[in-house]
């Protein structure tokens, strides 16, 4: 068991700079998510912790060890793949037993161990088989028996649940977090799935070209995002964001069609800042829609209705701009029929347009 | 700080051992060839000196303008090629001309890679796109034909030749050149048509297009670097067939293809190795060009049709 | 309709193919010394196998052609394995130039690639013997194609420089299919280098490395060009292979029958080989029905 460091790593390739002065820690027996879309570095970042990808600079270390440099083999990891990665010309069992061949187990402890690993994720059945054998489900056990079975300061996990199915991948989840809780080991988990990444991570570290954007909780993210990229990456569907007018002699932010008076909180976060362009931003979940007007909300027109059963999903447009938005599934609503909108001033977020730093964020 | 130091000193030791081993390769499949690189721009008779030069001291180009017939073999190496013998008898020797073989090679190996893609395109056609009765079958037959030796044919090949009237032409070398080449086009086109949309034929089929013209309209247009490929190979087989073409030719100069009058010079001309390194040169230039240039393909292609299938 | 588009090339294939094959059994029942007398041939039965597998030169031949084909087959195979793990393993850009240069020594006629090897084993300037001269190793340029057991070693050693690197080119493919994943997965599973290439790569490549060795069978029982351009299968028959004597009784004694016979010989045992290859690759010979 032990703590991961990263300092200050960079990764260059060619042109593009994949990972941009990484740093972080990755407690002792927590479960880290680093999540982020699609070519981010988060994967990067895992392999590099790995070892099969040398940083171009920065430190990496595992426990008080300090490891880049040492080859994968030397820093006593356990990597889950997304393809599994089994070896297909070895038996369940062989494939389970490689680790610890590799570091010459003796061989009476390699059958106790990998029998003990197989009952643990229920495959006691499925040690004669060869991987082509097996179901998706079964492959991620096997992925998963080999990476436990030789008890690892850290686990690696690299999307290792994206190759099933839906219903599978729910399940597997939630095995997977018990399974990790009980063995308390640290574990840096890859995916590019904000709900997998929420329900998972006792810490997540948001991720996006090549740099860190946020670290923290799974609801402090949600509560407290530090900017654009995080505030849209968290949470589905993702937040609202209208372009706004901030008028300081009005005391509101003037959008198209409507004017949204500001509370004293805001107005002093605002207090030094001249009049000028915001991004205004609001999750789907607090907007209230209502079919008559009030003082204080936004009219808008109803575009697109999605019937979810428990609820309906709206799109409603605010002269060119659509937002989304959340009704009980009972209520009546036209294509084209006007609404208001009603925005809680405590679920309001805004933003810089330039920085995109939120104006609430304080480091 | 220190780390990363070691770090770069690792990095510099894996380079170069990376760098020798390369060296060792590049040395093992170009050693050879440079020898004879080197030979081809020697003074002639100074290819027999010993300690032997390996790059000549005053290199020329001599060897190539006497097998271009540019310069004729002149007395002088007539009368050292007599002191090699031993004798001191001057033979008069014919022109050299070896842009005839390499003329012939040129037209076999094109109008081979013409007909072997004609028509193994439209066999690969049929069995990568259309629906037949015994398909796995013909496709077998064809397949098959490509592992025979050259030996087991070669025989009643020259008898049918003698009997058409075609020994000592060039038409003897082509047509069975063609079909020793369907074999291998076929499978690489069939292979590569088989990876091209099936919804364009789909579409092609509901605008009323027939087969014959979704081949030559729809296939063949979206095959060029398929046929390119299988027509290299079909190239540089024909260019390299020597089995058939030293029987078919019967020591005609004039017939004779750049392996047939390879061999013969050398046994001509066996003590003039400037001479020989520089037909072998001449001959090698453009085959290894070609693998160099279309080296991706080469490999896509020898893979295919010999392990992965 | 479809068959309309396979066949002429199955014609073509036929005509120049399979129809010689049937004649050349046929003939190899016959006697046919002069080949301007066809139409009084004389059937002698097995007569022209009965002298062939009588006569030394036959047994030369035979043993010569299996013991070529092991030879050049096993060292084609290290050699070509060593030089694709290089490939496989070096700087993405040194790899760029090894598979360009694999591609070489494919790309040269065989019967160039004997012309260009007399020259290296030249028994006055032949390179090699002025390097193993100069290393002190021998006194005199050794023999190279003159001394039987040379010649029968350097026939094999200018074979294993043309189709070793075809073989790598094989092989690297093989190493190239293998999922990058189940190479790193060894890795952090704690697999040093050669426990790796033991437990993982050797085991997924053996596919690979047995149609390799299979395929290049096929073609080494055939030799011809090399022994003709090398040695013209001297001294003496020791370097004659089954397709040379073939060829001499075609072309050089004009008797037909006896070396169809050979031809026959060489037929049988390619198809043997050729059995065992295409049961293996067979499977793959698919297309949309």
């Amino acid at each position: 068991m032990s703590e991961v460091y990263v300092e200050e790593v960079c990764k260059q390739y060619r042109e593009v700079q994949a990972l941009d002065n990484i740093t972080c820690t990755f407690e002792d027996g927590q479960l880290t998510v680093l999540v982020g879309p699609s070519g981010c570095g988060k994967t990067t970042l895992l392999r590099t912790i790995a070892g099969l990808i040398e940083p171009t600079s920065g430190a990496i270390y595992i426990g008080k060890r300090r490891v880049d440099g040492v080859p994968p083999w030397e820093r006593n990891i356990a990597m889950v793949f997304q393809s599994y990665a089994l070896y297909p010309h070895m038996t369940v069992f062989k494939n389970i037993a490689f680790p610890l061949e590799a570091t010459r187990t003796p061989k009476d402890e390699i059958k106790r161990r990998v029998v003990e690993t197989a009952r643990i994720l229920q495959i006691e059945n499925l040690l004669d088989r060869k991987p082509r054998e097996l179901s998706g489900g079964q492959m991620q056990r096997v992925a998963l028996g080999r990476a436990i079975v030789r008890k690892p300061e850290v686990f690696l996990m690299d999307e290792p649940l994206s190759n099933l199915d839906a219903k599978l991948r729910v399940v597997m989840r939630a095995e997977l977090k018990h399974l990790q809780t009980q063995l308390g080991v640290t574990t840096i988990y890859v995916t590019h799935d904000q709900a997998e990444a929420m329900t998972l991570a006792d810490k997540l570290i948001v991720m996006n070209a090549g740099r860190i954007q946020q670290i923290g909780r799974p609801e402090e993210l949600y509560r407290h995002p530090r900017n654009i990229f995080v505030a849209g990456f968290i949470g589905s569907p993702p937040m609202n964001f209208i372009e706004v007018q901030y008028d300081p002699t009005a005391r509101a932010l003037v959008g198209t069609g409507f004017q949204y008076p500001l509370g004293p909180r805001w107005l002093d976060l605002l207090r030094n800042r001249p009049a000028g362009t915001l991004i205004l931003g609001i999750r789907p979940e607090s907007i209230q829609v209502s079919n008559t007007p009030s003082p204080g909300v936004v009219p808008a027109s109803v575009y697109v209705m999605e019937q979810l059963g428990r609820e309906i999903l709206l799109d409603v447009k605010i002269g060119p701009q659509t937002l989304r938005a959340f009704v009980p599934a009972d209520t009546r609503l036209q294509m084209g029929q006007d609404v208001w909108l009603q925005f809680h001033e405590d679920a309001l977020y805004l933003f810089d347009p330039e920085t995109e730093v939120s104006l609430s964020w304080k480091e | 700080m220190n780390e990363q130091s070691s770090n770069g000193r690792r990095d510099l030791k894996r380079w170069v051992l990376e760098g020798l081993v390369t060296l060792a390769i590049v040395g093992f499949c170009l050693g050879p060839l440079y020898w004879i690189f080197a030979t081809s721009f020697k003074q002639m008779g100074t290819e027999y000196v010993i300690p032997p030069e390996f790059w000549p001291s005053r290199p020329t180009l001599q060897a190539y303008a006497v097998i271009l017939g540019i310069q004729a073999p002149g007395a002088e190496q007539a009368s050292q090629e007599g002191a090699l013998k031993g004798t001191t008898e001057v033979k008069a020797s014919p022109h050299l001309n070896f842009l005839i073989p390499v003329r012939n090679s040129l037209i076999v190996s094109t109008t081979v890679a013409a007909g072997a893609l004609l028509l193994a395109s439209l066999a690969a056609y049929a069995i990568s796109r259309l629906r037949f009765r015994w398909k796995i079958q013909s496709l077998m037959v064809l397949w098959v034909a490509g592992l025979l030796p050259a030996v087991i044919v070669i025989a009643p090949t020259f008898v049918l030749m003698r009997s058409l009237n075609l020994l000592r032409t060039l038409l003897a070398m082509i047509l069975p050149n063609i079909a020793y080449n369907i074999p291998l086009t076929t499978w690489l086109l069939a292979v590569y048509f088989s990876q091209l949309p099936w919804e364009l034929e789909d579409a092609a089929k509901m605008d009323g297009y027939r087969p014959l013209q979704i081949y030559r309209k729809v296939i063949l247009p979206l095959s060029t670097p398929g046929l390119f490929s299988a027509g290299i190979f079909a190239f540089l087989g024909s260019w390299g067939e020597f089995m058939l073409a030293s029987a078919v030719t019967m020591g005609v100069m004039e017939v004779q293809t750049v392996p047939v009058a390879i061999l013969n010079l050398s046994f001509e001309y066996r003590y003039q190795w400037t001479w020989i390194s520089a037909a072998i040169c001449l001959s090698v230039a453009l085959m290894v060009l070609i693998a160099l240039v279309f080296q991706r393909w080469v490999i896509q292609g020898l893979t295919a049709g010999s392990v992965k299938y | 309709m479809a068959v309309l588009f396979i066949i002429p090339a199955l014609i073509f294939v036929t005509l120049f193919m399979y129809y010689p094959i049937v004649q050349t059994f046929i003939y190899s029942f016959f006697s046919l010394h002069r080949t301007a007398d066809w139409l009084n041939a004389q059937f002698v039965g097995l007569q022209n196998y009965i002298a062939v597998m009588k006569s030394e030169a036959f047994r030369g031949a035979f043993g010569f052609t299996l013991y070529y084909t092991v030879m050049t087959v096993a060292f084609e195979l290290a050699i070509g394995l060593g030089m694709a793990i290089a490939t496989f393993s070096v700087h993405p850009r040194l790899r760029g130039i090894l598979r360009a240069v694999l591609v070489v020594p494919w790309a040269i006629p065989p019967i160039v690639s004997a012309m260009l090897w007399r020259w290296l084993f030249h028994a006055d300037a032949g390179i090699f013997g002025y390097l193993l001269m100069a290393t002190g190793l021998v006194s005199r340029p050794p023999a190279f194609l003159t001394d039987p057991t040379l010649a029968v070693h350097s026939i094999i050693v200018a074979s294993v420089w043309k189709n070793a690197s075809m073989m790598g080119i094989l092989l690297l493919a093989g190493l190239a299919s293998i999922p990058q994943d189940i190479y790193d997965a060894a890795k952090v599973d704690g697999a040093r280098t050669w426990f790796r290439f033991r437990r993982v790569t050797l085991p997924l490549l053996l596919p690979t490395i047995l149609v390799t060795v299979l395929f290049r069978s096929l073609w080494a029982l055939r030799m011809f060009e090399e022994s003709y351009g090398l040695t013209g299968g001297g001294p003496g028959t020791t370097t004659d292979t089954l397709s040379t004597f073939a060829y001499k009784y075609f072309f050089t004694y004009a008797r037909f029958g006896v070396g169809s016979a050979y031809a026959m010989v060489i037929f049988l045992m390619v198809v043997m080989v050729a059995i065992v290859y295409v049961n293996r690759v067979k499977g793959n010979l698919r297309f949309k029905e």
